[in-house]
């Protein structure tokens, strides 16, 4: 024991100044280079997230008509904004009317924390979008933003609508495959029928 | 202070003892859950339904699966973990048997010294002591003894003088008690279990770099191995990136395409978990195997069909679950009817007779599509030689006898009553809890017309230990039998993903109220009764399914009408469905006495409120927005165009 604390003693008194700031500087890198390198995966982990909506074909029509030379009528432009901005109301409006069923899920467990953020993520990219849109159509005319929306809202509406009337037929096809054979022996059974009573 | 000082292990003493810890601690929790395991399983095989004769195309594969999953299950890592440990075990005691084992010399038990039990009283003792003097006393002592003896004898007897001092002196007692000897305090000595070589000779940067490592390295490796492990599932198995691809269709869904089972099985083959166990197959390629399964059409390598078909019961029910939260009801319809799609290998598109198809021996070119025979029961009307002839199936053949056997053991469910109950409540109270209560009696699609039951069995046990726990009655109900599907592979989904899902939907919009749960538990011995016995109703089982509504009831009176579907994972033919009204009624109003102080009735929202509210007095309503927010808010609804543009905000 009293050899042990001889050595310790000898040992201290050969520590240079140095050896502590050299310690904190090296701790002290070492955290600042783990900080670093571990933000810039996270905001690339982030950059890489899919987006939950598929490619956005209305904006991409505006920035494309927008920076075309010669530049076409205001008219145009203002009416590929308008298309742009219904877009951006469905999917807020898809995002919205998500929102609880995804916070359920998360709640229950059923999604992992990746997707819960993605939705997070995407609803801050609508917002971010809006606001854009907002501006846009102020540049065209001062005080245009109110009507603007409600416009697009109209547009959103009668698409969704047009989208289910177009819908009909295509039902019909689908379900007549699914139950071919009841739709083929109903109809036949009815037009027998048809022809019996007009008989 | 006392000195201290280490004693290392240097005679081997004591680390058998650690390292007989350190193998026991996990051995015998393995050991426990793997024996359990194997004998769950030999449980369950005896419990399989009985072999059919009929052997479908696939047999010598699904014999193939099987036998390697058994394989798997009984020969794997943790077998190999726990015989080593076993054997290291057995070594590691029978080192510490033949080692030996030298007491410490400062050891002192006095009792011991005495002879005496520790429960021994003062007088014992004494009496004890004056017996051992006559022997140990140096007076006593015989003449011849030598003079080493003598000395080990005198020894002895201050010992024992101690020790008589520690069980009768004060003193020596308190210091006995105190130190553990009755000198007072000795020198304390910590032990180290391990030889000294390790720790202060040539192998102690060894030590020190294993320590490392395993701190270091090992446990945050499998620490965070094990936590990226348990984020990459979900809560129901599912990898989450497979519930990220099924929420994605969900949120994209179109409300105006219909979802069909092919649409299902295209979503289903993009799971992770086929990229995983596969990943040399594209999804298209997942896709065609299980159109083949569904289609009984052959495969190069039907084992690696088997194995796909066997992943996809679990990957439906997370979407089942997933759909369940977005309270979507199609999506949730059209994967059970995948899943049974699956189970039963039949491709349910353009034919209605799926029911037929769903019997062994039964082929779908053979049988005759354009009879009018659509489910079980029409089948066992028709005449012996009709029957067969519809089936394409020799009459006096044993697989015509088999097939008929099959079917006549599919439980068919019919429904006796069907209510909305708050326990306790004669009637459905606003706010309250409630749940859905279903007497169906188990019946053999061969089993004609009305059953005379007994009125008692339609009642429910109103006892207060059922009125605690509805569900108990359920609960005590034997598990369904495992399905016969002689196209699927035998494996624990099929004993997981057996029976009904229940499925609550709202009229109002055709959404999902609660979410869907699944009926396992039924007494299905009603299905063996002949028609007579059936008829006589006297052997004759019902049973219960509660299904608890986790929302409460509207706080509005009133009539709210459901539909309760009750959709077969496994069998055709089999699903009921069932309207069901809730009638919201307020509770009889009890005379109450009037307050003397005009005091207003307390706000809902207050303590005295909830206090009132808990004794069924009335409170004033206090609206906000968020309670308007109720599952069955009927103002949400403006034509079909919600579901995709439901809010009118912005």
């Amino acid at each position: 024991m009293a050899e042990e604390s001889f050595i310790k003693e000898e040992a201290a008194a050969k520590i240079s100044v140095y050896t502590p700031i050299i310690y904190v500087v090296v701790m002290i890198t070492a955290l600042v280079v783990f900080s670093v390198v571990y933000r810039r995966r996270n905001v690339k982990h982030l950059q890489e997230m899919k987006p939950f909506f598929p490619e956005n074909i209305p904006r991409e029509i505006y920035f494309q008509l927008k920076y075309q030379e010669p530049k076409p009528n205001d008219k145009v432009l203002k009416a590929a904004l308008i298309r742009r901005g219904s877009e951006a109301i469905r999917r807020m409006m898809k995002l919205r009317e998500n929102q609880q069923h995804v916070k359920l899920l998360y709640e229950r467990g059923s999604i992992g924390d990746e997707l819960f953020l993605r939705h997070q993520f995407a609803s801050k990219i609508q917002e971010l979008e809006l606001q854009e849109l907002g501006l846009e159509a102020e540049s065209y005319k001062q005080g245009w933003a109110p009507t603007f929306f409600a416009v697009c809202q109209e547009v959103t509406f009668n698409e969704a609508l047009r989208r289910r009337v177009k819908a009909v037929d295509e039902r019909k096809q689908v379900l007549s495959a699914e139950w071919g054979l009841v739709v083929e022996s109903a109809e036949k059974k009815v037009e027998k029928k048809v022809t019996e009573a007009a008989t | 202070m006392s000195q201290s000082s280490y004693v290392y292990d240097e005679n081997a003493e004591t680390w058998p003892y650690f390292a007989l810890t350190v193998l026991l601690v996990p051995l015998v929790p393995a050991t426990v859950s793997y024996v359990a395991s194997t004998v769950s399983r030999k449980q369950s095989d005896s419990d399989s339904p009985s072999q059919l004769e009929f052997k479908p195309y696939n047999s010598e594969a699904l014999i193939k699966y099987k036998t390697k999953k058994s394989k798997n299950k009984v020969f794997n890592k943790k077998l190999l973990f726990i015989v080593i440990g076993w054997l290291l075990t057995a070594y590691v005691i029978f080192k510490i048997k033949t080692g030996t084992i030298i007491a410490d010399p400062n050891a002192f038990d006095p009792y011991e010294i005495m002879g005496v039990a520790a429960s021994a009283t003062e007088k014992e003792i004494k009496s004890k002591y004056r017996k051992l003097s006559l022997v140990f006393h140096p007076d006593k002592l015989a003449k011849e003894m030598s003079e080493d003896d003598k000395a080990d004898m005198e020894t002895k007897f201050v010992r024992i003088n101690k020790a008589y001092k520690a069980l009768t002196d004060e003193v020596t007692r308190a210091n006995y008690l105190k130190y553990g000897h009755p000198d007072g305090p000795q020198a304390v000595s910590h032990g180290i279990a391990l030889p000294q070589i390790l720790i202060e000779g040539k192998l102690s940067p060894v030590l020190v770099v294993v320590y490392v490592f395993v701190i270091g390295v090992l446990l945050p490796y499998y620490v965070g191995k094990w936590w990226s492990g348990v984020k990459s599932y979900t809560r129901q198995g599912l990898h989450v990136d497979t519930a990220a691809t099924f929420l994605e269709t969900l949120i994209n869904y179109n409300p105006s395409v219909i979802t069909k089972v092919d649409d299902v099985l295209e979503w289903i083959s993009t799971a992770k978990e086929y990229e995983l166990q596969h990943p040399d197959l594209l999804p298209e390629d997942i896709y065609s195997l299980l159109q083949a399964h569904i289609n009984r059409e052959p495969v190069k390598d039907e084992l690696l069909k088997i194995e796909v078909i066997a992943v996809a019961p679990k990957l439906l029910m997370g979407l089942i679950d997933i759909a369940s939260g977005f309270r979507h009801t199609e999506i949730c319809t059209k994967a059970i009817e995948t899943h049974r799609a699956l189970v039963q290998a039949i491709n349910p598109v353009n034919t209605t007779q799926q029911a037929i198809l769903q019997l062994p021996n039964v082929e779908r070119s053979k049988i005759d599509s354009s009879s009018p025979v659509h489910t079980l029961g029409k089948l066992f009307t028709l005449p012996k030689e009709k029957c067969a002839q519809f089936l394409g199936i020799d009459a006096t053949s044993d697989t015509f006898k088999e097939t008929l056997a099959v079917a006549s053991r599919i439980p068919t469910l019919k429904v006796l009553s069907a209510e909305f109950k708050v326990p306790g409540e004669t009637i459905i109270p606003p706010n309250s809890n409630s749940h859905i209560s279903l007497k169906l009696l188990v019946k053999s699609p061969s089993n004609k017309g009305e059953c005379a039951l007994d009125e008692s069995l339609l009642q429910d046990d109103l006892s207060m230990e059922h009125l605690r726990d509805p569900l108990k009655v359920m609960n005590e109900q034997p598990l369904l039998r495992n399905p016969t599907a002689p196209f699927f592979p035998e494996g624990e989904f099929q004993y997981e993903n057996n029976g009904w899902v229940a499925l609550l939907v709202l009229q109002r919009d055709n959404k999902l109220g609660e979410i869907p749960q699944k009926v396992t538990r039924l007494d299905t011995s009603n299905v063996n009764l002949s028609q007579e016995a059936y008829k006589d109703g006297r052997d004759a089982i019902v049973n219960s399914f509660k299904m608890t509504v986790l929302a409460p009831t509207p706080k509005e009176v009133g009539r709210y009408h459901f539909r309760l579907m009750l959709r077969s994972l496994v069998y055709y033919g089999v699903d009921v469905d069932i309207p069901l009204v809730m009638e919201v009624v307020d509770p009889p109003i009890e005379e109450v006495v009037e307050d003397n102080y005009g005091l207003e009735a307390p706000d809902e929202d207050s303590l005295a409120g909830a206090m009132a509210q808990l004794r069924g007095e009335k409170v004033k309503k206090v609206f906000d927005e968020e309670d308007d927010e109720s599952d069955y808010d009927e103002d949400e609804d403006f034509s079909d165009i919600n579901t995709d543009t439901e809010d009118e905000e912005e």
